[in-house]
């Protein structure tokens, strides 16, 4: 259907434009809903891209081989972590008091670095998506239409030992129209009946030949 | 002997015994202390627990994490960290005291205990560098 090209386009831009942006700010896009993801791995900040829903409103036009309106929409699922960080180096080579307490205040704890990161992630992301030139995902004129992003919530912090994690998701949905094309069954041993007179019955064509009455 | 005095008297034992390991405290003025008040002939030293049990909030399962607890005597420290405060530790990374000592931020999370019989608990983390 046409809201798989959809995701692999919203995808494909993601990651595209992820990769232009500074190198503290890139993500990883994954193009599918991971079931559990570790708070190591979520060091490196992410985005999970799935098609969530879609919404099919029916059409008159929609009986008589018309494409059908369909509304889809897309779960930007958003994972950061990160541990406290600070001038550790400085903190390490500290030699007087003056020195260590100046280096301990640059510590932040890894609750407030979340989430001015899930802050800076969000931006981007929706700066991508929103962006005039990703109208339609690289898509041709008229495969999309539509396209917005309706909503954002971030959830809480969870600790996962030394690291913290959050997550965050957004909705994006949009217009396609899809072309329904059926489905092309498994092909099956070819076979001829051919039966032109059983007994004088003219009517009868199909069927398994013999003699009428036979069981 | 009261008997709340007499437990906290055994705490030399108890955590800075011969299960006790080294730790070093830098408060957020930057003031070291590496020698216990109580003693300060010896080293400052308490109980180290690598690993502790947690609740998943995600689950509500709970779990075992890798990060280590430190609970120390309160009358063999020199000032008493409280929640809010910022402070650097460096003990061992393993169970033996000669190891070599990694050093640990102690913020976020606040110290527990300490109002009943002495000993204060700390959840320190291994930090990373901005």
């Amino acid at each position: 259907m046409q809201f798989q090209q959809v995701r692999d386009a919203i995808i494909a831009t993601l990651g595209a434009d992820s990769a232009a942006l500074p190198a503290v700010n890139q993500f990883r896009v994954i193009s599918y809903q991971r079931q559990a993801e570790s708070a190591v791995s979520a060091l490196n900040q992410s985005i999970q891209v799935f098609y969530n829903a879609g919404d099919f409103p029916k059409s008159g036009g929609s009986f008589v081989g018309d494409s059908v309106k369909h509304k889809p929409t897309f779960r930007l699922e958003m994972t950061v972590a990160s541990k406290a960080k600070g001038n550790l180096s400085g903190l390490e080579a500290a030699t007087t008091p003056a020195e260590a307490s100046a280096a301990l205040a640059t510590f932040f704890e890894a609750s407030s670095i979340v989430d001015k990161a899930m802050d800076q992630l969000w931006s981007d992301v929706w700066n991508i998506l929103m962006d005039a030139k990703n109208e339609t995902f690289d898509l041709p004129i008229g495969a999309i239409s539509s396209r917005w992003v309706s909503g954002f919530q971030k959830d809480n912090p969870t600790p996962k030992g030394e690291i913290v994690l959050l997550t965050a998701n957004a909705i994006l949905s949009c217009d396609v129209d899809e072309e329904v094309i059926g489905v092309t069954g498994t092909l099956g041993v070819d076979f001829d009946v051919t039966v032109s007179d059983i007994n004088g019955d003219t009517e009868q064509k199909t069927g398994t030949a013999g003699t009428l009455g036979e069981t | 002997m009261n008997l709340r005095k007499r437990a906290e008297a055994d705490l030399k034992t108890s955590l800075e015994g011969k299960w006790g390991l080294p730790v070093i405290l830098v408060d957020p003025d930057g003031n070291e202390q590496t020698k216990s008040a109580n003693d300060p002939l010896n080293d400052l030293t308490g109980q180290i627990l690598y690993d502790h049990r947690t609740i998943d909030t995600d689950t509500g399962m709970e779990i075992l994490v890798n990060t280590p607890v430190v609970t120390l005597r309160k009358s063999s420290l020199d000032r008493i960290p409280v929640d809010g405060e910022t402070w650097k530790m460096k003990f061992p990374l393993v169970p033996d005291p000669e190891a070599v000592k990694e050093t640990f931020i102690l913020i976020g999370r606040p110290p527990e205990g300490g109002g009943s019989i002495g000993f204060i608990r700390l959840y320190p983390q291994l930090p990373g560098q901005e």
